[in-house]
């Protein structure tokens, strides 16, 4: 699952300091409480979906966009044309670090990006009116525009740059700074570079609003951006700018109905695509090489694909299609392989896009599809396995070994006899010192119980070594019975990742978890200890795991905790 | 706005400054209208820089081990080279940093002529037809073939080619005192002199000059002054807190950081004003700048130089000497020269990036900048994995910000980049002339599909086998470098 981490890292992890876990701002998992909930959390707390305002309403620095929410508003303000004539520049704005690592800061970087953007965004822009007449400003195309289609200009592209309407004294500011050379070309371009670097386009500024004591009552442009960003990872649109202007986002019951609306939206629909993306990682899918023998023919390149693929068709049919809830998505059995490629490594038929999904019984749920199983070897795919489940479904944060530790401990892997020794007795032993079982104690058992599948994501009975020619050079029973011991429960004897995958999907530890991960990528900040009741409202809203997955998205936006902002000097 | 200067550089003014003046004139920047803009194709540059005997490990990114992680396809392992914590590379230090997103770092590129130093290799992929001393193998390297193009050149410019070679010791050993091009079979010659070129170049008026108009780095600088007090207003607001206005402090002085990087003036296109010529860096600079002032000013559309000198002109002594060696001392000159060498680079590409252009692209985004080696590594003059520094990405042609291996197995070990069969270098050539706007039937000679030679596939460095891969392949672009 996490694929994206080097090899050398991955086995990083065989190894650990006394100590497994490291700190964090949250605990999420309930095992000890947090604060908000205070102990209560574990199971979503009695308080839980009923969280005073003192405990939601939280103080959070200045953020910027995050670059996706960067890309997506250019696009909204510019459209795809000149999008694409800037990608070069807006490739140069740094990549965030994982939204659960926190957004960085703006940095040197990330000003020059921007700068770049704005001046070549411009130039394009004014050199091609056409292309302004195309976002809706027809009466630039003319040579000499009059002083109220500039006007209007500023009004319109200042609305969706800021995000908020300027105020008259603003309006005449940008005007003249646009009238300043006399030139209406330049001046355009200006007007434009200034409106692309303005605080407003770049952060999420939250100025508007009543100040009541140290919480501000956000005002309802300022709720429209908090509705949009977190549903469509963008600016608002202009239904939602309207309902701003007629003052309509200023109840909790308002939000619900602007949530219900914008969840039928297919962007919306996309970006929580984006979410599970980046939950389960499937962005670091391998492409193998041709040759590798787990691919047993395959086509490598044509099976990432179609792994991506019915990634999206699970996640997208369940959601939007049936409706499901979070213990479906975790538990379903229906498969969506478009390709013979994956068919085939699934067992089943091919599936046809609009017609009813065959069923794989070995494979239930979100966990057990091959676009979040996949890696590139079988030796490393349980560990790397056990410690995603941990890290991002369970969200126990677990310490990563030092490089140097890391390096040592590759030596002793690399000795390791394929031919005579299993993959989890080679784990065992490696993993067999005091020290690493500070963690491997809770990662060996969820990836043994996982090893009935293959690096690839094929199912599997036995586990066979495979020389570099394709030839069996050994073939190993699997032993995939387990227990498994969390805070939340007693241990539990499992055997397969069948089991395991239903008795994950049942912990409130893991809808909690999920929970957080909705709170943190729609927020674009990981979640603090400030944030525990907010996202155990959340939680709240799963039912436990028995509400439409759609309520916890509506949820996130209907709460009173989006109608306000805390101001700490 | 700045204004151009009101007389023409004169050979004299070059002497002047040769003469040890170091007075560093603020050069112009680029001119132009905005209608002139916009979504037109950028002017597209090519420059070649080659240096000589090879690389060590010391030039490789120190973290080729990752790429069997990032797989893209057959034959294609990449990662941005923004995840690599510390400099890219010895050789590729910390200065090189603020460029990072703008580098490329190309391995498995094999050469497919004879082995040999091939000064013609960069802009061929091949050698010399029997030996060092013997015909090239091609008959004319791309900057001829872009140089004869109309498509590339659709209007006359003074100097198709600019061919340097700034060096003091001509008739040392391993140098025909020539360039990197092939024109009909012969192998042309270079200038070393930097006051030939300078009277060459800027002794008559400039037949394109930029069209006056609006100076976006001044454009630049005005438009964040008035940003700047935009952040300073929303500063007051009394709905932020103290951590709000930290970060818009921040952001400004980021800003401010800008502006001053934006108010130095990169070019004069009447010329640029020699530093002196006192040390072998000025020698450079003195061709470096103006090499950057053709090629921002329109009077050329490629540049190429060749770095060498023998003997002990340059840090790191006897450089080719210690290509062959293995010891410590030899291999900790090597990095002493090729680090030297690598400011060469440095300076081209700064200079480089800091003129814009008129479509808001910097000259460095819309031009191709190659460093190469005309072997890959001395001791045994191997052809495999040449070692290739890319900058720029020629208006969108290429991806920047990236490693990318080609080899089928990409190896951690810089020498084992002949295990592996990576892909001929003449697809990074044809990727090129694509990318500056060239067809197959530009280059293709009759009969002969692709670029450059396929006739030493089974020379003696073909040992590893595998390379009968190539053929078929000629026609191919670099697969996931090149955008198209």
């Amino acid at each position: 699952m996490r694929r994206v981490v080097p090899r050398i890292l991955a086995l990083g992890l065989l190894v650990a300091f006394s100590g497994c876990y490291e700190g964090t701002d949250a605990d999420p998992s309930g095992a000890s409480g947090g604060s908000g909930g205070e102990g209560e959390s574990g199971e979503g707390g009695p308080n839980a979906g009923a969280c005073e305002p003192d405990q939601t309403v939280v103080s959070r620095p200045l953020q910027r966009l995050s670059s996706q929410e960067y890309r997506n508003t250019l696009q909204g303000l510019v459209g795809p044309t000149v999008l694409d004539a800037v990608r070069l520049e807006v490739d140069a704005v740094p990549a965030d670090a994982r939204v659960s690592d926190g957004l960085n800061d703006a940095s040197g970087a990330h000003v020059d990006a921007y700068a770049a953007v704005a001046a070549k965004a411009a130039v394009t822009l004014v050199a091609d009116p056409a292309l302004l007449a195309g976002l809706g400003y027809p009466c630039l195309e003319t040579a000499a525009p009059d002083e109220a289609c500039v006007r209007s200009f500023i009004e319109t592209f200042g609305l969706l740059a800021h995000r908020h309407p300027l105020t008259a004294e603003h309006a005449d500011d940008l005007y003249a700074f646009y009238a300043d050379p006399g030139d209406h070309d330049e001046g355009l371009v200006r007007l434009i570079m200034r409106l692309l670097l303005a605080p407003q386009m770049l952060f999420h500024v939250e100025t508007g609003g009543e100040l009541q004591g140290e919480d501000l009552k956000l005002d309802d442009y300022s709720v429209a951006n908090r509705i949009a960003y977190r549903l469509l990872g963008s600016a608002p649109r202009a239904p939602l700018l309207a309902a701003a202007a007629a003052g309509e986002l200023r109840t909790v019951e308002q939000l619900d109905a602007w949530a219900e609306t914008l969840l039928d939206d297919p962007a919306a629909q996309e970006q929580v695509q984006v979410l599970f993306d980046a939950w389960m990682e499937v962005a670091g899918l391998p492409v193998l090489a041709p040759d590798d023998p787990l691919l047993q023919g395959l086509e490598p390149v044509e099976l990432r694909a179609a792994t991506l693929d019915e990634f999206t068709a699970f996640v997208q049919t369940l959601l939007w299609e049936q409706d499901a809830t979070f213990s479906e998505l975790m538990t379903s059995t229906q498969v969506f392989p478009a390709s013979p490629a994956l068919a085939e490594l699934y067992g089943v038929p091919v599936w046809t896009p609009g017609e009813s999904p065959p069923t794989a019984a070995d494979r239930p749920g979100l966990l057990l599809r091959a676009g979040a199983m996949a890696l590139d070897s079988n030796l490393t795919a349980p560990i790397l396995r056990g410690v995603f489940l941990l890290r991002e479904v369970l969200c126990s944060p677990i310490a990563t070994p030092g490089v140097d530790i890391i390096n040592s401990r590759l030596e002793d892997v690399d000795e390791v006899d394929r031919v005579a020794t299993p993959t989890r007795e080679a784990i065992e032993t490696i993993t067999e010192p005091v020290g690493c079982q500070a963690c491997h104690a809770a990662i060996n058992p969820l990836a043994f119980a996982m090893q009935d599948f293959d690096a690839l994501g094929r199912s599997r009975t036995v586990e066979t070594v495979v020389g570099e020619d394709a030839q069996v050079l050994a073939t190993h029973d699997l032993d995939t019975k387990v227990a498994i011991s969390l805070p939340e429960t007693d241990s539990q004897e499992l055997t397969g990742s069948r089991e395991l995958v239903a008795f994950v999907a049942e912990l409130s530890q893991t809808q909690r978890c999920f929970s957080q991960r909705v709170f943190e990528f729609t927020r674009a900040r990981p979640a603090g200890v400030q944030d525990t009741c907010a996202v155990d409202q959340l939680l709240a809203s799963m039912a436990e795991g028995d509400a439409p997955l759609r309520d916890l998205f509506a949820a996130n936006i209907a709460n009173e905790q989006t109608l306000w902002r805390r101001v700490e000097d | 706005m700045a204004q151009r200067r009101p007389h023409r550089s004169t050979r004299r003014t070059f002497l002047r400054g040769a003469a040890g003046f170091t007075l560093t004139v603020p050069f112009l920047p680029s001119l132009f209208r905005v209608a002139d803009a916009g979504l037109a194709e950028p002017s597209r540059r090519l420059v070649s820089f080659l240096s000589l005997n090879g690389q060590r490990d010391h030039f490789w990114p120190t973290e080729i081990p990752r790429t069997p992680d990032r797989r893209i396809d057959t034959n294609v392992h990449a990662y941005d080279l923004s995840e690599i914590v510390g400099p890219v590379s010895p050789v590729l230090g910390e200065a090189f940093d603020p460029f990072r997103s703008k580098l490329a770092v190309l391995s498995g590129l094999d050469s497919l002529g004879m082995p040999d130093h091939n000064r013609i290799f960069p802009l061929t992929g091949a050698g010399y037809g029997g030996g060092d001393n013997d015909a090239p193998q091609v008959a004319n390297s791309i900057d001829v073939v872009l140089a004869r193009s109309n498509k590339f050149y659709p209007t006359p410019v003074s100097e198709p080619v600019l061919r340097l070679q700034p060096a003091s010791d001509q008739a040392a050993d391993w140098d025909r005192n020539s360039s990197t091009s092939v024109r009909d079979g012969v192998q042309l010659p270079g200038d070393s002199s930097a006051e030939v070129v300078f009277n060459r170049l800027f002794a008559a008026p400039n037949p394109n000059p930029p069209v006056p108009g609006v100076d976006p780095r001044e454009r630049q600088i005005l438009v964040i002054d008035r940003v700047k007090q935009d952040y300073d207003r929303l500063r007051g607001s009394g709905k932020l807190s103290g951590d709000d206005r930290v970060r818009l402090d921040q952001f400004v002085d980021y800003m401010r950081d800008l502006q001053t990087r934006l108010a130095i003036d990169p070019i004069d296109c009447d010329g640029p004003m020699p530093v002196g010529e006192a040390t072998v860096e000025e020698l450079y600079t003195n061709h470096i700048d103006m090499m950057v002032a053709a090629l921002a000013c329109g009077m050329t559309k490629i540049a190429t130089m060749m770095c060498y000198q023998s003997g002990s002109a340059l840090p790191g002594s006897n450089p080719h000497g210690n290509s062959h060696e293995t010891t410590d001392a030899a291999i900790a000159n090597d990095l002493v020269y090729n680090t030297w060498t690598a400011a060469r680079v440095l300076e081209i590409i700064a200079k480089l990036d800091a003129f814009v252009e008129p479509d808001g692209n910097t000259l460095l985004d819309n031009s191709l900048f190659m460093w190469s080696n005309e072997i890959s590594e001395g001791k045994s003059h191997d052809m495999f994995g040449m070692p290739t520094l890319i900058a720029g990405g020629c208006g969108g042609k290429f991806r920047t910000g990236v490693h990318v291996n080609f080899q089928s197995v990409p190896q951690r070990d810089w020498a084992s980049q002949s295990v592996w069969l990576g892909r001929p270098y003449n697809q990074l050539l044809t990727s090129i002339m694509a990318a500056m706007g060239l067809s197959r039937e530009d280059w293709e000679e009759p009969g002969q599909p692709g670029f450059g030679t396929y006739a030493y596939l089974g020379h003696e460095y073909a040992s590893g086998g595998g390379w009968d891969e190539y053929i078929g392949a000629e026609r191919d672009y670099l697969p996931y470098y090149y955008v198209g």
